[in-house]
Order: C-alpha cells, then sequence, then structure tokens
C-alpha cells in the first residue's frame, strides 16, 4: 500500500475569490437568465401599464382602431365619460346619473347582446331621458332597439366623404362623414335617414334615427375611432352626438353579458376545494423529486478509450465488394486456389506443385477419376450463384474427404 | 446544494394538511415549513470544504485481480460530519461501491475504502473526491468536490502464466537438468559426472574415466548468455480487436511468457516497445526483477494510430546488441503493412541474426472461410480465403528469408512463440 504524502483540500481562497470563480463558470448562465428575467418581466410590465386595453373602440386604447381620442376630447369639454362593460353595470349608472342627463355608447362586435337585453336597455335609456347611439348594431339589435329603425344591408365604402341629406341637425352640421374604403359599412332605414351613399338610390343611409332623436344608429365604427376622428366631419358627428349630455356612457359588450345559466360550470366547481391546492403542491413535490434524484454526486468521470479496431472489418468489406460487382469468377477462383493449396499440403506435394499434378494427386488418393476433379478443381468458371454455392460446398467437401483417408 | 430523499418525503406527507384544510392559507404554511427545514439543516450541517483528504493506492494491482484503494477524510471541522462520500474512479476501475456513507466526528479521521475490481489494463485514475454533508436532520446537504487526483496501474494479466511450468521442464530436459536419462543437448561442455546405466557411450570421456577408474561422462548444455531481443510493434495493426482483445494485449502476454523463458533458460531478455519511438524498453541486464520491470513498462502502453516505422527498427537491436541474437517481432502479417515494411526489415535483420516473427491470427477467418451456406457467406469465404492466401505468401517469403514465423490464434499465440524459442534453442540455432 502506497501512502500518498499530498493531502487534498478544497481550493481555498476567501469568500470573494470564490464568488468570483463560481461567476467565471456560471456566467453565461447568469447572464442568460437575467436577460430572460429582464426581458418578460419589462414586456408584462410595458403590456399592462398605464391601463391600456387592445379592445376594439376602447376608451383606453390609443391605437387606430381604439377610441381614446374621442373620450379625451369629450372628457375635456366637461363631459363625464365612464366605460361600462355589461348591461347591468350600464342601467345601474343610467338610474344612478338621473333624468335626461346621460347618453349611451352601445358597441357590440362580437353580437353578445340578445334582443331582450337590447330592448332592457332601450327601455331603460327611455325611462331616464337618456340617448343611445349604437354602432354598428346588428339587425335583430336594431330591432329591439327601437321599432322604427330597420336595418337595410351593407355596402362597401369608397374613398368619398358621404353627405348628410337630411333634416337631423347633427348630420347637418357635420356635412359629410367618411370611413375608411374597402370596409363593410351597416346601412339602417328610419324615421330620419341620413348620409345615404351615392349611388344607391334605395333611401337607406349610414346614420338613422327615431322620430324623437332618442335612438341614433351609426353603420361603422371608422366614425368614432382614433384613426378616423378626423376625417371628414365625423369629429363634429361625434362630438355632437355624444357630447350634448352631462354623462356619457360608453358601453361596449363582454362575456359578462352572457346570462350565467348559460354558460358551462368551470372545472373548479365541479371538483373539491381542496384538488387545485393538492394539485398544484403535488407540482410543487414533483420539483422537488426532481432536484433530488438530479443532483449528481459529483462531477461526470470520463473514461479515456483506447482505439480498437475489429480485425475482420477488412474481409467483410472485401466480401461486400465481391457480392456487390457479383465477382463470382474471383471468388471462386479464389476457393479453388485455396483449396489446391490445402490439398497439396495434404498430399505433401509441397506448396510449389503445378494444379494438374494436385488434381492427379487428389484422383489416386481417392480413387476417382480424373475428369470432374480437373473440372471441380481448375476449370469450372460458375456462370450463376447457385452453380458457384454448389462449387464451394463440393471444394469444402473434397478437402473433407482427403483430410480423412 | 442538494435535498435527500427524506425531504422529499417531507414535501409529499405535507400534502395531506393541503388537502385536509384547503387553502391558500395552509399552502404557504406548508412552503414555509418547507423552507425553514432546509434552511435550519443547511445552517447546521458541517462545511464540506473544511476537510482534508489523503489517499492510499496500492502501487500496482493484475488486471483481474481486485484490490482496495483507501481515502483518508480529515473533518477539520468542529461538527459532526455525516457526509455521503463518493471517490470519482473512472468507470474501466471497477469500483464496487465508490459512493458511501461516513460519520466523522469533529477534528477526528475515517477512512472511506472502495474496493476495485478493474477491467482494463493501464493507468486508471480518480480525478476528485465529492463530499456531500448533511444536516442533522438529514435533509439537505452541502456539496462540494475536491479535486484529489490519484492513479492506479492496473498491469497485464499475465494469464500465459500457466503454461510456464510445462515449457520450463522442457527447457530443463534441453539443459540435461531434468531427472530424465537423456544427454544434454546443445553443443557448450557442462560438466563431468559419473556413468549411469542408460547414458549415451559416444559422451564418456575416456581420458577423465582412465584418471578416475570410474567411467565418467561429459554433461553438454545449451548455449548460454545469449541475446533476445523481443520487439513489440505498437502502431496501428496492434489496435486490430482478435477475440475480444486487442492484438497487442496478445502480444503482451507472448512477449512475457517468451522472456521469463528466455530469462530462466540463461539468456538476456531485452524487450522494446515501438512504433514511431520507443513507448517502453526493459533488459534482464537492468536492476531488480525483470518481470516486475517489464510488467510496470508494459502496462500502460496503448495501441498509436500511426504506421510502425520499420526502417529504424534495425538500429533498435543494434543499439541493444551488436553481437548475433535472437530477434523476435511481435506484429501483424495483414497484407499490405506486411509487404511494405516488415518484409523488406526481416531480410535485413535476417542476414545478421536469428528472426522470428509471431503474428496473431483471427479465428473468425477460419470460421467464414468454413462458411458455405448461402451465396453472401461463400463471397465472405472466398474473401478469407484471400486474406489466408497473402497470408500464407507472407509467411512463405519471410520462411525464404531463413527466418521463422509463429502465426497463432491469441490463446495459442503465447505457447506456440515459447515452443519456438525452445525449438531454436535446442537446434543451436542461437
Amino acid at each position: 500500500m502506497k501512502v500518498g504524502s499530498e493531502s487534498f483540500r478544497a481550493d481555498g481562497g476567501t469568500r470573494a475569490e470564490r464568488l468570483r470563480a463560481s461567476w467565471g463558470k456560471h456566467k453565461f448562465w447568469l447572464i442568460l437568465g437575467t436577460v430572460f428575467v429582464v426581458v418578460t418581466g419589462g414586456g408584462l410590465i410595458l403590456g399592462t401599464n398605464g391601463q391600456r386595453s387592445a379592445g376594439e373602440l376602447s376608451i383606453t386604447n390609443p391605437a387606430p382602431q381604439g377610441a381614446q381620442a374621442a373620450a379625451t376630447v369629450l372628457a375635456g369639454q366637461g363631459v363625464d365619460v365612464s366605460a361600462t362593460d355589461s348591461l347591468a353595470a350600464t342601467t345601474a349608472a343610467l338610474s344612478a346619473n338621473g333624468h335626461g342627463s346621460s347618453t349611451v355608447l352601445v358597441f357590440d362586435p362580437q353580437q353578445l347582446l340578445s334582443p331582450e337585453q337590447g330592448a332592457e336597455l332601450a327601455r331603460s335609456a327611455s325611462e331616464n331621458g337618456s340617448k343611445i347611439l349604437a354602432i354598428a348594431p346588428g339587425p335583430l339589435m336594431v330591432k329591439s332597439l327601437s321599432q322604427e329603425i330597420a336595418s337595410a344591408g351593407t355596402f362597401s365604402a369608397g374613398d368619398q366623404a358621404v353627405s348628410a341629406d337630411c333634416t337631423q341637425a347633427d348630420a347637418g352640421a357635420a356635412g359629410t362623414i367618411s370611413t375608411s374604403a374597402g370596409t363593410d359599412v351597416k346601412m339602417y332605414q328610419g324615421p330620419i335617414t341620413c348620409f345615404p351613399p351615392s349611388g344607391t338610390g334605395s333611401g337607406a343611409g349610414m346614420m338613422a334615427s327615431t322620430a324623437n332623436g332618442e335612438v341614433t344608429v351609426l353603420g361603422s365604427a371608422d366614425v368614432v375611432n382614433n384613426d378616423g376622428l378626423a376625417q371628414a366631419g365625423n369629429a363634429a358627428l361625434t362630438f355632437r352626438l355624444l357630447g350634448s349630455r352631462e354623462h356619457l356612457l360608453w358601453y361596449t359588450a363582454t362575456a359578462k353579458d352572457i346570462p350565467v345559466a348559460s354558460q358551462p360550470p368551470t372545472l373548479a366547481e365541479l371538483t373539491p376545494p381542496w384538488v387545485f391546492p393538492a394539485s398544484a403542491w403535488l407540482l410543487l413535490v414533483g420539483v422537488i423529486g426532481i432536484l433530488w434524484r438530479g443532483r449528481r454526486s459529483g462531477p461526470l468521470v470520463v473514461e479515456p478509450l483506447p482505439v480498437i479496431v475489429k480485425a475482420s472489418e477488412t474481409v467483410t468489406g472485401r466480401a461486400r465488394l465481391y457480392q456487390d460487382a457479383k465477382a463470382m469468377d474471383t471468388a471462386a477462383r479464389t476457393l479453388q486456389h485455396a483449396t489446391l493449396n490445402r490439398l497439396a499440403h495434404a498430399l505433401r506435394l509441397g506448396g510449389a506443385a503445378p494444379p494438374e499434378a494436385v488434381v492427379e494427386a487428389v484422383s489416386v488418393h481417392l480413387g476417382r477419376d480424373r475428369q470432374p476433379l480437373l473440372a471441380l478443381l481448375i476449370r469450372d468458371v460458375p456462370r450463376n450463384e447457385i452453380q458457384m454455392l454448389t462449387m464451394a460446398t463440393q471444394l469444402a467437401a473434397l478437402e473433407e474427404e482427403v483430410a480423412q483417408r | 446544494m442538494a435535498i435527500s430523499g427524506r425531504f422529499f418525503l417531507l414535501a409529499v406527507l405535507a400534502v395531506v394538511p393541503i388537502i385536509a384544510v384547503p387553502g391558500a392559507v395552509s399552502w404557504l404554511w406548508a412552503l414555509t415549513v418547507l423552507l425553514l427545514v432546509l434552511i435550519i439543516d443547511l445552517a447546521l450541517a458541517a462545511s464540506p470544504r473544511r476537510v482534508s483528504l489523503r489517499r492510499e493506492l496500492p502501487a500496482s494491482v493484475r488486471l483481474g485481480e481486485s484490490t482496495a484503494a483507501q481515502v483518508i477524510v480529515f473533518n477539520e471541522s468542529s461538527r459532526l460530519l455525516q457526509a455521503q462520500i463518493k471517490d470519482g474512479w473512472q468507470p474501466s476501475a471497477g469500483a464496487v461501491n465508490p459512493l458511501q456513507r461516513l460519520r466523522i466526528p469533529a477534528h477526528e479521521r475515517a477512512t472511506l475504502r472502495v474496493s476495485l475490481v478493474p477491467t482494463r489494463r493501464g493507468d486508471l485514475g480518480s480525478a476528485h473526491v465529492s463530499i456531500r454533508s448533511y444536516g442533522p436532520l438529514g435533509m439537505a446537504a452541502w456539496q462540494k468536490t475536491i479535486a484529489a487526483p490519484g492513479t492506479l496501474r492496473v498491469l497485464p494479466p499475465f494469464h500465459s502464466k500457466r503454461h510456464l511450468p510445462s515449457k520450463l521442464r522442457k527447457l530443463r530436459e534441453l539443459d540435461g537438468k531434468a531427472a530424465v536419462q537423456i544427454r544434454g543437448a546443445g553443443t557448450e561442455f557442462d560438466s563431468l559426472r559419473d556413468y549411469v546405466r542408460g547414458d549415451d557411450v559416444r559422451s564418456i570421456d575416456w581420458r577423465a574415466t582412465a584418471r578416475r577408474r570410474d567411467v565418467v561422462v561429459r554433461t553438454w548444455r545449451p548455449e548460454r548468455d545469449r541475446r533476445v531481443v523481443i520487439i513489440l510493434d505498437t502502431s496501428r495493426t496492434a489496435a486490430a480487436r482478435i477475440d475480444d482483445e486487442p492484438a497487442l494485449d496478445t502480444g503482451i502476454e507472448a512477449a512475457l511468457l517468451l522472456s521469463v523463458l528466455a530469462e530462466r533458460g540463461g539468456d538476456r531478455v531485452s524487450l522494446i516497445a515501438y512504433d514511431r519511438r520507443v513507448r517502453t524498453r526493459a533488459s534482464s541486464a537492468g536492476k531488480g526483477n525483470m518481470l516486475n520491470a517489464m510488467v510496470e513498462g508494459l502496462a500502460p502502453l496503448e495501441p498509436e494510430l500511426i504506421e510502425l516505422d520499420t526502417s529504424a527498427i534495425a538500429s533498435q537491436v543494434g543499439s541493444v546488441t551488436s553481437h548475433r541474437s535472437l530477434v523476435v517481432l511481435v506484429t501483424s502479417l495483414d497484407a499490405g503493412a506486411a509487404e511494405e515494411g516488415l518484409l523488406p526489415l526481416v531480410a535485413q535483420l535476417a542476414r545478421k541474426h536469428v528472426v522470428v516473427v509471431a503474428s496473431v491470427r483471427d479465428p473468425a477467418l477460419d470460421e467464414a472461410r468454413l462458411e458455405r451456406s448461402s451465396t453472401t457467406l461463400v463471397y465472405r469465404a472466398a474473401a478469407a480465403e484471400h486474406a489466408l492466401n497473402r497470408r500464407a505468401a507472407i509467411t512463405a517469403v519471410i520462411k525464404s528469408y531463413g527466418a521463422e514465423v509463429v502465426d497463432a490464434q491469441p490463446h495459442q499465440l503465447p505457447p506456440e512463440l515459447a515452443d519456438m524459442y525452445i525449438r531454436l534453442k535446442a537446434a543451436g540455432r542461437l
């Protein structure tokens, strides 16, 4: 037993030196992790910062499809703009604001509101003496808001602004409105119908309102949104329609308006209360298990392997070459040659004996005819693989026979 | 840092209160308890940094035998070290129990004893020792790997040692020392002794008989103090695996048997492992036990992927001895490598020395040439015959130079090479 005189210790150094060493070792992952956290965290903060929303015609959305511009201008003019996202909240706000002091903007791009809900909104508005401006409502919605107005299909908007062409004061003041070219604009027909697009002589227009002016429908959100507000008379129409009262309720229909009974029960309602926390805990336990089993006791140890080559590889390679080239003659000649050599040694003729002499000796030794032996050992060239196979077997058998005698 | 199975179990059990009292509060409580346990255990664990190690390794071990490597662990901290210690031996060292638990009180020491059953010849190493120090609860541990290089030299197995007694007996018979009634073969006069019945009458020394009035015979012995130079080829051809053993290992076995036999036979043996430079060199003229020096030198040999520099071998032989000697080339007879380098070398050496070429024969070739049951196998048999024909041709050329060839399968090569040596000695050709 050889006792090592050397004593090994953990690489020493102060705590600072160790920290520096481990920084050098894990630099890449530390930097990568930090960048990942900063990017995700920053993105998350930027995404939710300032309570911006990405919803279409939302009063906190500064994008082209939002309506922050109109809401901000109206608020600056002393109108109290408040956004609501459900029918219940809207009707509650209506009754809270008091009689005759509210305008309601209704926007339902996903057709979430049922006709009954539309009728309820109209009833609540008329009870409180409020005006309704519906942006691009569907046919059923229009009918439920007011029996006087009807939907009249859509048309594809052109480049030109459309002139008012009616007696309604707000429309007259606006003069013309425009929508972005190529979009589908809804058309309505009512007691007062304004902005009939040129070329459609059907009497329908982009805006319609009831005789008493309580309910107004507008065929396109482009008139109100940030993108289109500054064009033609859009701003004038928007501000006149929405800014005439003290309060403006900016109601966008959301999933909250879907009746509860028609929603499927959530998983949380169907399972016992402990399932979620327990499965979350088991997830954590799984991570702990990974950390437990995944920690190696010490670094991997490498095995320096020596070079080892299988010796018979060249033979295998040559056999494949023979087979691919169908080199039956070469293979057969090699076999014959080898057999002749061994027979010569077995019959003590020496390595230099001519093949014919070996054949002669074999025929004498075995007492067989010379000709077939001559053919087998020297002359035959196989023409197909079956012949080669037969020949190879016969050669092996001949050797065995000679060896036995 | 590392956690234990116990900690995992604790985490699993914590699910019970979470199910009993569902809610975020119990969840957070469970988390807090786990973290507290972790922190307390880590804080109370002994530092694996304050440990010093010392290795105790056997000088060498023969391949196939088992041995034990020890690591003495000093706990220099003032706390009880409850540690799981792993000695990082490389896989071929065959560590049976590299991972062990030790309890070492403060300022005391303990020994980690790892049983090793090496599976490969050469210098096998352990680069480091990893210490995982658990706290008193056994929940969490600090882990530290300490670089502690240690090397174990695994010697060639020398399986062919079992042939040694029978070959030595043959050699003694040759020497006339054995209890058989034959005249000692050889040409050197050895001694005079009384005639015993059965002795060859031709060996009676009449002059001595006249002096003593008793019949006295002369005994002869083979030449002694001849040189045997073994050249072991470690070039690329030695990397060939034949019968699950590299050709180099077979060559080492053959060289060892021949060396021991020749040394007992009274000859001086030199061994040179060579490819393009001398890998190892041992000689019976050196100090100490030749066999030990030889196995020590041969142990770390690995085949190199380079061509054998045959032109330099003659000068290597010349550097060992300037006299006529037996030169044994342990190399390969494969076509290509042999034709270009070996044949000119043998021709050159044979002019001055007795040359024996020893080569391992692949038994797969002999099997392949007899397998003729399908077309593919016939092609393979033809390829094997081709290789054997080439080998036979090279053998014939070497013999025509007056050199001898020992071409045998791996297990047969050492004894056949020994037989060749005895035959040459008997024929007085040394």
